[in-house]
């Protein structure tokens, strides 16, 4: 299985929040990804988050309902949570949740996020 | 096809205290497909899915999943094929004494260790996914028949399953919302790769959503293919199911006589 995604996964430059996710986002894996996400979400510097789904196996409900977290604790403060490198089905899930208009989706040309050391 | 057979059914016999109810069935469940079981009342459409589900006893070498014999799954086997499955009864049972939204949360509370806020979420997702987002804090005693059956689909939803089992999902529901339904089902195979199990006695909503039919007849499988190879049977049978006509030779006159002149009919001399 792959490395699960942690807090050291992800970094803070000028207000946005990188991080690239790993392997399955699913009802095993979610509560641990979800406190990253969240904490970072409350964090005052933090105006925008970014995630990279291009390695990420699968995308279930339990993700979906995670990015909906995520987002309103942004939203809040007027922050924006950015979605890159998803997969077709990934997408098609949002679209099926009608989620699709509150997170920003990258497609593919747009989806390169460079991630600072 | 191109898909591999998730389920193998290779020679299925159940029987109700000693009376047999199936025999001898064979068909293969391709996954990320949607398998379409038709035929009259009685002829064991139900009692066929209470053993794909593991609820009814199968023997050894009559089904396998992934390659593994059914029929021989320990308990913690079961537990974990029962995990990759969403279910909606023919009865569509919903715990009455809680709400829609606590419904559909159960399963999420007892299988994962998910947060309250997230299962909420996810609950709403799948009831808007239903039409039903606005009646997630209602009892199921205030939703009407076809609601309290969209209810019960979102209940089944609630874990992502991989594999859906629906039992007559448009029975008692007006065509438009079962339309909407038939959409929703080709959606869930078509984005979340769902391999989908339906019965139904709806020829329309059949033929909308199967990529493959069976057709069962007192307990036998009549026919099985694509829905152009069903509708090009010359099976004699096939096609008075799908003329919708009435099967009066079927009706055994004589035993109902019978039954209804107690034995006036005997000494008569039949
Ligand atoms: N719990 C049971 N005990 C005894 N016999 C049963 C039981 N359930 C079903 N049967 C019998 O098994 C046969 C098949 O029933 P089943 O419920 O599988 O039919 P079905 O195709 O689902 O019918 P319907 O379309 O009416 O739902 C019938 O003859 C029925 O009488
Ligand atoms: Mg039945």
């Amino acid at each position: 299985m792959m490395v699960q995604s942690s807090p050291e996964n992800g970094s803070l430059r000028e207000g946005i929040f990188s991080i690239p996710l790993h392997g399955p986002v699913a009802m095993t894996t979610v509560p641990e990804i979800r406190k990253v996400l969240l904490g970072a979400a409350k964090k005052r510097a933090v105006k925008e988050i970014r995630i990279d789904f291009s390695r990420v196996s699968k995308l279930d409900t339990s993700g979906v309902a995670m990015l909906v977290e995520t987002w309103r604790g942004l939203a809040r403060r007027g922050g924006a949570l950015r979605l890159s490198g998803l997969s077709e089905n990934a997408k098609r899930l949002i679209q099926l949740a009608r989620l699709d208009q509150i997170f920003e989706i990258r497609d593919e040309a747009g989806s390169r996020i460079e991630y600072g050391s | 096809m191109g898909h591999r057979d998730l389920i193998d059914v290779c020679g299925l016999n159940s029987h109700y205290s000693g009376r047999q109810v199936l025999f001898d069935i064979r068909f293969g469940i391709p996954d990320t497909n949607i398998t379409v079981i038709m035929g009259v009342s009685g002829c064991g459409k139900t009692t066929l899915l209470r053993h794909l589900i593991g609820l009814k006893r199968t023997r050894p070498e009559q089904i396998m999943v992934d390659g593994q014999d059914l029929g021989k799954f320990n308990e913690e086997e079961m537990r974990n094929y029962r995990r990759r499955l969403g279910v909606l009864f023919q009865s569509g049972a919903l715990f009455n004494s809680m709400t829609v939204s606590q419904n559909i949360a159960v399963p999420l509370k007892v299988h994962t260790r998910l947060s309250d806020e997230t299962i909420r979420i996810m609950a709403l997702i799948k009831l808007n996914l239903l039409g039903l987002a606005e009646f997630g804090a209602f009892m199921p005693s205030q939703l009407s028949g076809g609601m309290r059956k969209r209810a019960g689909l979102a209940r089944a939803l609630a874990m992502d399953p991989e594999i859906l089992f629906v039992d007559e999902p448009s029975s008692g529901l007006d065509p438009i919302t079962a339309a909407g339904l038939d959409r929703l089902i080709l959606e869930l195979r078509d984005t979340l790769g769902m391999t989908i199990i339906v019965v139904t006695h709806e020829l329309e909503s059949a033929f909308r959503i199967a990529d493959r039919l069976i057709v069962m007849d007192r307990g036998c499988i009549l026919a099985a293919g694509s829905p152009d190879e069903i509708r090009a049977s010359q099976n004699e049978r096939v096609l008075q199911f799908l003329e919708r006509k009435a099967d009066t030779a079927e009706i055994n006159t004589a035993g109902y006589l019978s039954r209804i002149m107690g034995n006036e009919i005997t000494r008569s001399g039949r």
